[in-house]
């Protein structure tokens, strides 16, 4: 195989691992959307709910999604910062 | 039993034909040519079906003009309708159409069939087809060597319409060689007799084939060599028309109720089109002169004429089927049932869906979630609970302290009725489908499989549990009732929370509500085992009781749990291919404790 040849192929994966950055981000971001969205009702509901049951159970559940929210921002910032370093080291080169 | 006297006598028949003329032997060739390349063309088209054309599905038959429009479009482009009829009924069978939706794609194919008579009429005959076929063979293996699906898809149809032209060549040459030995028109025959004798072997030689398209081709070359005359030829094309329908019928043995529908309207509209046709064969063919010289169709073209006929008579079993259309939906749905003597059958699933991978996991999803619905009612039967009161908003913490009212139920008969068919259709289904996948399905195919056998489990454990539950429930010993019903508490909550979830749109966001779920559940078990602790304890419970308790406890953690994982499995079978996310957010088995705990120490 020629040195061409291999970069191209070099730069199809690279490529290709891009793509499929943007793609994870972008489930993220709609995924996170949708919990906030969750969190925010269950938020509202809590307040106007008086029965101790079923506010232990909002809270629960609010817990549960601020922990999963709490991942899935730090997963964002992750490979946002990862983007951002290879966007840089390309400009470099 | 048919099939071994029949395929005998048929290939001792061809061998006889092969041995007394090679002018027969070119059209036979022409005619095994012209079938195969149908064959690879539709292995090529299914690479590019199911995803692409479930959204083509759902955006073009939402009106009955547009399903009849996109009938006609891929006949066009595919050159089979016994390949859209197939999918069609693959498509009805898992329920991703209607059967309106689906008539009209079957109309509109019968329409788009005829532009194959068109092309082959307008070109076919008047080109050197052999001069294409050939390099579109060996560009088609070249591609079919590729890695790529799509790329592959590509070559099998190159390689199709490369064995239909040389299949054509073939067929030419052998009429015009036949011509110098036999004349065929010396057994024309007229008036009604030709007509009725004709449309009779048009029939059979399209069910014999089980392609009107490599009829309609036989019938044009012997058309163009001279050896049948028009007027027979259109009788042969009209008995095409119904012969065809066999494919349908044939699609449609292994397909559940509506698949059946399908093909019974498909055969409805073929024959009542060929009645019609042959009834008013006169004024078709005034109309085809009349329209032949509006187009410039010179009068001794009788190959085009045929074409024409063809399309016009086709048309006109559309306009007189569309006002009939919904009277023959309402009485196929009468007439054709599902049946299974009071057992419960698959609604979903069918050979037809088999054949390509994306309908196969819809159609099988569908039937899962139909599995887990029966085993809600048995559950929730099983438990003496209704099922209205699981789904409804009602606190079932109010059932915890009354005697529980028993519903009585043979839990085994109620899983013969309810389960068992599906369960095995299921099974069977998956084995099948998965054998005929690509490596990208198996984790769906696996996580289907899981989830059905979760469901069975799930109502195994609640058998095991049902005999003390049944007892203790209603016993005269309140600390032990209470418990108890605390089972049936904690069951139908899992029940309700899932039944919430099962109709989540997004799949990772309904997989990481699994959590809360599970959170709940922690919490409940945690608490009743600390009950029952203090129950032992002090003596309020006797110690077969308390036996009693600890194990029926392990059952009900059983049935939630695989309750849990069924409907993980079924989530995940829903994402698709490579996605990730759910996993990246989900809560770890320590963090799912550490929340119960917390929310125990405020209880």
């Amino acid at each position: 195989m020629t040195n061409a040849k291999l970069f191209a192929k070099l730069h199809a994966l690279i490529e290709d691992a891009t793509q499929a950055d943007k793609k994870h981000i972008r489930k993220l971001r709609k995924v996170l959307r949708k919990l906030k969205g969750r969190q925010q009702d269950l938020r509202d509901s809590l307040e106007g709910t008086d029965n101790l049951q079923e506010r232990r159970k909002i809270e629960q559940e609010i817990e549960v999604i601020t922990l999963q929210r709490g991942k899935g921002v730090e997963i964002y910032k992750q490979l946002k910062r990862a983007r951002k370093s290879a966007r840089q080291e390309k400009s470099a080169d | 039993m048919l099939g071994r006297i029949f395929l005998p006598s048929f290939a001792l028949a061809l061998c006889y034909g092969f041995w007394a003329s090679s002018s027969f032997r070119d059209i036979a060739a022409g005619v095994a040519l012209f079938l195969f390349g149908m064959l690879s063309m539709e292995q090529g088209f299914k690479a590019y079906s199911g995803g692409a054309l479930q959204s083509l599905l759902g955006a073009c038959t939402d009106r009955l003009w547009k399903s009849v429009g996109l009938g006609i479009v891929s006949t066009t482009l595919v050159q089979s309708s016994s390949l859209v009829s197939v999918v069609t009924i693959s498509f009805l069978s898992a329920e991703l159409i209607g059967l309106r939706q689906g008539i009209g794609i079957i109309l509109g194919a019968n329409l788009g069939t005829t532009t194959g008579a068109w092309l082959i009429a307008g070109f076919g005959m008047n080109m050197k087809l052999s001069a294409y076929a050939l390099p579109m063979l060996v560009f088609g293996v070249l591609l079919l060597m590729q890695a790529s699906r799509r790329l592959k898809g590509f070559g099998w149809v190159l390689m199709g319409v490369g064995f239909l032209f040389l299949g054509i060549e073939y067929m030419k040459d052998g009429f015009s060689n036949f011509s110098d030995q036999i004349v065929l028109t010396r057994y024309a025959m007229r008036g009604a007799a030709g007509l009725l004798v004709f449309t009779l072997v048009g029939v059979i030689a399209t069910v014999l084939m089980q392609s009107s398209h490599a009829t309609l081709t036989l019938i044009i070359t012997a058309l163009a060599a001279g050896q049948v005359s028009y007027e027979n030829a259109l009788a042969l094309a009209i008995g095409a028309n119904v012969g065809t329908t066999i494919t349908a019928i044939l699609g449609a043995i292994g397909a559940n109720a509506a698949g059946k529908r399908l093909a019974a309207a498909h055969l409805v509209f073929n024959v009542l089109t060929g009645v019609v046709a042959l009834i008013f064969i006169q004024l078709l063919l005034a109309a085809v002169e009349g329209l032949g010289n509006l187009l410039g169709i010179a009068a001794d073209n009788y190959i085009l004429k045929l074409a024409l006929f063809h399309s016009l008579f086709n048309l006109l079993g559309i306009a007189l089927m569309l006002p009939l259309l919904d009277a023959l939906v309402s009485r196929l749905e009468r007439h054709l049932r599902d049946n299974g003597a009071g057992r419960d059958q698959p609604r979903y699933l069918g050979d037809a869906s088999l054949e390509l991978p994306q309908v196969a996991v819809q159609a099988i999803t569908k039937e899962t979630r139909h599995l887990f619905s029966n085993a809600f009612t048995l559950i929730a039967h099983g438990v003496s609970l209704h099922r209205n009161l699981i789904t409804s908003t009602s606190d079932l913490e109010q059932l915890i302290e009354p005697p529980g009212k028993l519903i009585d139920i043979d839990l085994d008969e109620q899983y013969e009725h309810m389960i068992k068919d599906i369960y095995s259709a299921n099974i069977e289904f998956l084995s099948r489908a998965q054998a005929q996948a690509g490596h990208e399905f198996a984790d769906t195919y696996n996580a289907l499989r899981r989830a059905n056998m979760d469901v069975v489990a799930a109502i195994k454990a609640v058998k095991h549990l049902r005999k003390n539950l049944l007892h203790y429930m209603r016993s005269e010993n309140p600390h032990i009732r209470r418990e108890y019903n605390r089972f049936r508490v904690r069951i139908g909550e899992a029940l309700r929370s899932l039944a919430a979830l099962r109709d989540s749109q997004d799949s990772v966001v309904a997989l990481l509500s699994l959590d809360r779920i599970r959170v709940e559940i922690l919490g409940s078990e945690t608490e009743a085992a600390s009950v029952a602790d203090r129950l032992i304890r002090t003596h309020a419970i006797s110690s077969q009781m308390a036996t009693s308790l600890i194990n029926d406890g392990g059952y009900v953690r059983e049935v939630i749990q695989h309750l849990l994982d069924m409907n993980e499995q079924l989530h995940r079978a829903g994402l698709p291919y490579g996605e990730a996310v759910q996993d990246e957010l989900a809560l770890r088995a320590e963090e799912i404790a550490s929340i119960a705990r917390h929310a125990g120490s405020v209880r």
